[in-house]
């Protein structure tokens, strides 16, 4: 990044505008930029007076009770002017939302039920590839990455005990399958 | 939403920002009475406009009407009526009596002069992006302006301030103890 660029990054850098990438490549530059260092040290200080939770005005509890009360007073009024068609409307508004309620939930509760039978549970195939997906993201999860180097079993079937739910030789099974289709 | 959800809500989201709106209103106005009338106006004007309100950053859309009536104030009140002086415009606080903080309430008043000197659009984005915390969308959607003439009203008045802040030098305080 040059100078010209970064000079017109820095107040955005500082206002938490920028993206990942974009602050990760300014903080580089700044890094090896005298200049640019002064120049955000600088706007860093007038960021920091600025923000001298003491200059910001809070508002006096006067004027807070005052909308309170204006508020509770329009309230009151809203309530008492509904003519009594529109308040019967309104207790009556509650019912037909239980229907509508009971009718989605019925719906979801269907759709979910159908959901979790239409999976083939019989299937090995579909097993085994879903037992592998939840293997690998296992193994994602762990701190270790996926890399055993050994050809001797008795290293690697501990190694795998644990990371997978498969025994080692279905594994290894899944393994040829995959290279063999690559 | 029906009128009193909608002032039901509007009383909420007011409450909540009520600060913030007057801290906006306070440093537009430059004095209490204006910045607690403003934010009452803005106040009936949103509870009356609630049904307008189309969605998107409520606190933005609140102080965009707080904005609206500190402007229409100060296009009402006459221009020669002077603002308070430098001590009245400093927010109240305890460190003010405290000896050893004057050395802090001295810089603090510094800033607020000149904060108070910018012109009046660069000192509220200052004011919104500083004090408030909003992001450059919602200080755009308050002052109803692109998110680039945000950034270079922020980038201008924070330049005049550094050079004003530059400027100023120690002696001037010290002979005016």
């Amino acid at each position: 990044m040059e100078c010209k660029n970064a000079v017109a990054l820095l107040e955005a850098y500082l206002d938490n505008e920028l993206d990942r990438a974009e602050a990760r490549e300014l903080e580089q530059h700044v890094d090896g930029c005298a200049d640019c260092r002064a120049a955000l040290t600088r706007l860093d200080a007038l960021r920091l007076a600025l923000r001298d939770q003491t200059l910001r005005h809070e508002a006096p509890a006067a004027l807070r009770d005052r909308i309170a009360a204006a508020a509770a007073n329009t309230a009151g009024v809203a309530e008492s002017v509904l003519p009594p068609a529109a308040r019967r409307a309104r207790s009556v508004l509650p019912a037909w939302w239980r229907v509508a309620a009971a009718c989605v939930l019925a719906f979801a509760s269907g759709a979910i039920f159908m959901r979790l039978n239409s999976g083939n549970a019989d299937d090995p195939a579909a097993l085994v590839e879903h037992d592998l997906f939840a293997s690998h993201w296992r193994a994602l999860a762990a701190t270790s990455s996926v890399d055993v180097v050994s050809s001797d079993r008795h290293t690697v079937k501990p190694w795998f005990a644990g990371k997978v739910a498969q025994s080692a030789r279905s594994v290894y099974r899944c393994w040829f399958i995959a290279t063999a289709s690559i | 939403m029906t009128g009193v959800a909608a002032n039901a809500w509007v009383g909420e989201l007011v409450q909540r920002h009520l600060d913030a709106a007057y801290n906006l209103g306070r440093w537009l106005l430059g004095n209490d009475h204006d910045a607690a009338d403003a934010v009452h106006d803005a106040y009936l004007r949103a509870a009356r406009a609630a049904h307008t309100y189309a969605g998107g950053n409520a606190r933005a859309w609140w102080l965009a009407i707080v904005r609206n009536c500190c402007l229409a104030k100060l296009s009402s009140r006459s221009r020669e009526r002077p603002l308070d002086d430098d001590a009245a415009n400093l927010p109240r606080t305890a460190a003010n009596d405290v000896e050893d903080c004057v050395d802090a309430a001295q810089s603090r008043a510094r800033i607020a002069g000149h904060l108070r000197a910018l012109p009046a659009e660069f000192r509220e984005a200052l004011v919104l992006r500083e004090l408030e915390d909003l992001s450059y969308r919602e200080i755009a959607d308050v002052l109803g302006v692109p998110i680039g003439t945000v950034m270079s009203r922020l980038s201008r008045g924070r330049a005049l301030l550094q050079r004003a802040l530059g400027t100023d030098p120690v002696r001037e305080i010290i002979d005016g103890m």
